[in-house]
């Protein structure tokens, strides 16, 4: 469609605000709650790589300095290998389960680094038992493999 | 080092050459300028800022000016800001997008930091507690995902819609 481009070109001249780059854009940021950060990740693509990028210093430090102002008693850091990003996610409970969705009474499993409810916690984990016979005599993987898995002792 | 009363003014030389004369406390607002002032001592020539254009620099020297007996702001914590703006300031950010943000990029370069938290605050102002599409609309951003992005991006914080 010929109109489109057009538009488009116009549109980008009247944001300068996507035009600043990351470090400033994390200056404002810093005035922002985890919500409005997710929510600003969705307004294009410029917002949603400067929101998105797990390898990037400015991404991680717009989240951890919205995670400790908003967040009041999360001031601990995330574990090891996980993102700012994914952290501020897990940790806000309010949004229910994150495997189904639906559900909002869910707890985090710091093992598995995922909060859920207890019908997703069930359909996504196994008993050590059956984990065990499975493992051995149909994938026929060292038992060794098992002890760097992450667990949890419930039930 | 101590305080003699040595009120000198400063020229600076916008982008465009146009000269602005300032009283030297009120150039010292600017980090940059406090330390060029510092390692050039007296000099009458005018501090040329190629980087910053007439008007903009105009508001500058307003914000500085009218901040110029503030005390200096102790190093900040991120987490300690505050979101107060007070009536002066919010006068002040009355502006077009465009010139909030050449006074964003003009106060990161002249490291003018309460001059850039005012700034960055005023875009957080305009951004709270809205949708991603209000959002657009206030800042005339395309959205420049493809439908598949979208949905990707939908799908990986569908809960932040507030429902």
């Amino acid at each position: 469609i010929p109109i489109m481009p057009v538009k488009k070109v116009n549109l980008e001249v009247h944001s300068p605000i996507t035009k600043l780059p990351p470090e400033l854009f994390a200056e404002f940021c810093a005035y922002l709650s985890p919500n409005d950060l997710f929510i600003l990740s969705k307004v294009c693509r410029k917002f949603y790589s400067y929101l998105s990028a797990p390898n990037s210093f400015t991404t991680q430090q717009i989240w951890k300095i919205s995670r400790l102002k908003f967040m009041t008693c999360d001031w601990m850091p995330p574990p090891n290998g996980m993102s700012e990003k994914c952290y501020v996610e897990l940790l806000i409970t309010e949004r229910g389960c994150q495997i189904c969705k639906i559900k909002k009474q869910c707890k985090i499993y710091w093992e598995f680094g995922v909060r859920c409810c207890s019908g997703c916690f069930i359909k996504k984990t196994v008993m050590i038992e059956a984990y065990t016979a499975w493992f051995k005599s149909i994938l026929n993987y060292p038992l060794e493999l098992i002890k760097i898995m992450p667990f949890i002792n419930e039930y | 080092m101590t305080g003699a009363p040595e009120q000198r003014n400063v020229k600076l030389t916008s982008s465009e050459g146009t000269e602005f004369k300032v009283e030297r406390d009120v150039a010292e607002k600017s980090v940059l300028l406090k330390n060029m002032l510092e390692d050039v001592g007296e000099s009458d020539m005018a501090i040329p800022l190629p980087n910053v254009t007439g008007p903009i620099l105009q508001k500058v020297i307003e914000y500085c000016i009218h901040h110029r007996d503030d005390p200096v702001p102790a190093h900040d914590d991120d987490t300690k800001k505050t979101d107060d703006i007070d009536d002066w300031d919010a006068e002040f950010c009355k502006v077009d997008q465009g010139t909030l943000y050449e006074l964003i990029l003009a106060s990161n370069y002249l490291d003018i930091k309460p001059l850039l938290d005012l700034t960055c605050k005023t875009v957080a102002n305009m951004i709270k507690g809205k949708s991603p599409e209000e959002i657009r609309k206030t800042f005339n951003i395309a959205n420049d995902f493809t439908p598949e992005e979208e949905e990707q991006v939908r799908r990986e914080n569908e809960w932040c819609e507030g429902r």
